[in-house]
């Protein structure tokens, strides 16, 4: 492993009141966007396809243990953390969350998200693309669970969907 | 045109012809599931899009007939539309089963008319349930509490003092009873009516209320008779308790017809020690220590009334 200059942490998120008194902490979308395919174009030139989605999965799952973390806190049971993600993520702007199947005994669920941050409104490519989502979605059902998710994406906005579908089981 | 010219163009007119009887028959025709015409077989484009519209014709078929759990592996912006259908219904069915198990936190927001009927139910099942859930509880309180005094009634007491001996015999326990029937309450009736007399009964229940800790259980027996078990409570204890409500029910009194009514009451204490057998017939003990109360509250009574008396004196002398 080569030495690191710096990792992730949430001071990098910074203190947006006193940085941007006038813009405040809201930027426009195309923005997002624009950093996450220049990134993802050049992850994937440099390194090729399979190890740039490795890479976004994985800044996905950080991102999620994160977020959880930091903005979501402890939660009680399963309809408590769902209904917190639900309007957390609705009012950041991020998606709407609904669940199609939540089996807490066996660690199967079935998630969708529309209007999702990443893929709406995005050209029909023929494949899904949420691969930072399932990262994300992996990390956010490990804070609460406890137990490691293999998320798949199987829905996408870029295969035609209106909405984002995930599958996520736990492992092991 | 040439000859060849004129061959190709009617061949092409014939096959769009097959193409369009065969797409047309995919879609208005449910027995339609054969194999293709063969002369349509070398067009690739032409038996993708049959395909497409068979699988899709069998997706609006399955949610038109209630089968959520169709897997459609077709990509597109029509199938994608059915799958976003799809997951709103699933993701219904979910939110349904939420509300089933008193999750009544779900709402609508995807499904035109249909989400402000369904919140409207959820938000009426809400207030349904609530007001069912307190109703429930004012039955049981009603059950359990005798109206006038506000103490449990006897059968209630029963069921808690039977606990209360069953703990104190596992874990070696002390546990008193307190007996305690109004003096003269007749002639409280008689002389000032009825209403006066259930005053002093309320006033007497209020009492035994605040004095008494939270743990301890009151009720009324009967008529102005009142019992109390005292758990984890030793001779000397419920003694001390006895003598102090004896006490203040002689300090307090009840206006009726401008008057000031004074009552004073007869108190029997019994008591069971602690033991280490830790078993027994909790019903035969339970009656025994009533029993006993009882035994000592009619001595207190024959000794002149307005007193407190235990059952074990006689024992010890």
């Amino acid at each position: 492993m080569p030495a690191r200059r710096y990792g992730f942490s949430w001071d990098l998120i910074g203190d947006l009141d006193l940085g941007r008194p006038n813009l405040g902490p809201n930027t426009r979308l195309e923005v997002y966007r624009l950093m996450q395919f220049t990134l993802r174009d050049m992850l994937e030139k440099n390194f090729g396809t399979e190890k740039a989605d490795e890479v976004f999965y994985q800044a996905g799952y950080l991102a999620g243990k994160e977020f959880y973390s930091h903005l979501m806190g402890e939660q009680g049971d399963f309809n408590e953390f769902i209904r917190n993600l639900q309007s957390t993520l609705r009012e950041m702007g991020i998606g709407v969350l609904k669940v199609e199947k939540a089996d807490l005994e066996k660690g199967s669920f079935v998630l969708t998200v529309s209007e999702d941050l990443d893929c709406s409104g995005l050209p029909e490519l023929d494949y899904e693309i949420c691969v930072y989502d399932e990262g994300f979605i992996s990390g956010l059902l490990e804070s609460f669970a406890g137990k490691q998710f293999k998320v798949k994406e199987v829905d996408c906005w870029c295969t035609g969907d209106r909405t984002c579908r995930f599958t996520a089981e736990v492992v092991g | 045109m040439s000859e060849n010219q004129s061959t190709n163009s009617q061949e092409n007119t014939d096959i769009l012809e097959l193409a369009i009887q065969d797409l047309s028959l995919a879609v208005n025709d449910r027995q339609h599931t054969g194999e293709p015409h063969p002369d349509l077989t070398g067009h690739g484009d032409l038996l993708q899009l049959r395909q497409q519209i068979l699988e899709i014709r069998d997706f609006v078929l399955a949610i038109a007939n209630g089968n959520l759990d169709f897997r459609a592996t077709q990509k597109g912006y029509l199938a994608g539309a059915l799958k976003t259908l799809q997951a709103h219904l699933k993701h219904l069915t979910w939110q349904t089963q939420m509300v089933s198990l008193g999750d009544y936190s779900q709402r609508v927001d995807f499904m035109g008319e249909f989400s402000g009927a369904f919140n409207h139910m959820v938000e009426q099942l809400k207030t349904t349930v609530q007001e069912l859930e307190e109703s429930r509880a004012r039955f049981r309180e009603m059950a359990i509490t005798d109206a006038l005094t506000g103490l449990y009634n006897r059968r209630h007491f029963f069921n808690l003092a039977e606990t209360e001996i069953t703990r104190a015999l596992r874990y070696s326990l002390e546990t008193s009873i307190i007996m305690l029937d109004l003096d003269f309450f007749k002639k409280v009736n008689d002389t000032y009516g009825h209403e006066a007399g259930d005053n002093v009964l309320a006033m007497t229940g209020q009492l035994l209320r605040q004095r008494l800790r939270s743990v301890d259980v009151a009720a009324r027996y009967g008529g102005e008779e009142f019992v109390v078990m005292l758990p984890e409570s030793g001779r000397k204890a419920a003694m001390a308790v006895a003598e102090k409500i004896h006490r203040e029910i002689a300090r307090c009194s009840v206006v009726a017809g401008g008057q000031s009514i004074k009552v004073t009451a007869s108190f029997g204490v019994s008591h069971l020690p602690s033991s280490d057998e830790g078993c027994g017939d909790v019903q035969s003990l339970l009656k025994d220590l009533i029993r006993a109360a009882d035994t000592a509250l009619y001595k207190a009574k024959d000794a002149g009334r307005d007193q407190v008396k235990n059952s074990w004196s006689d024992e010890t002398g």
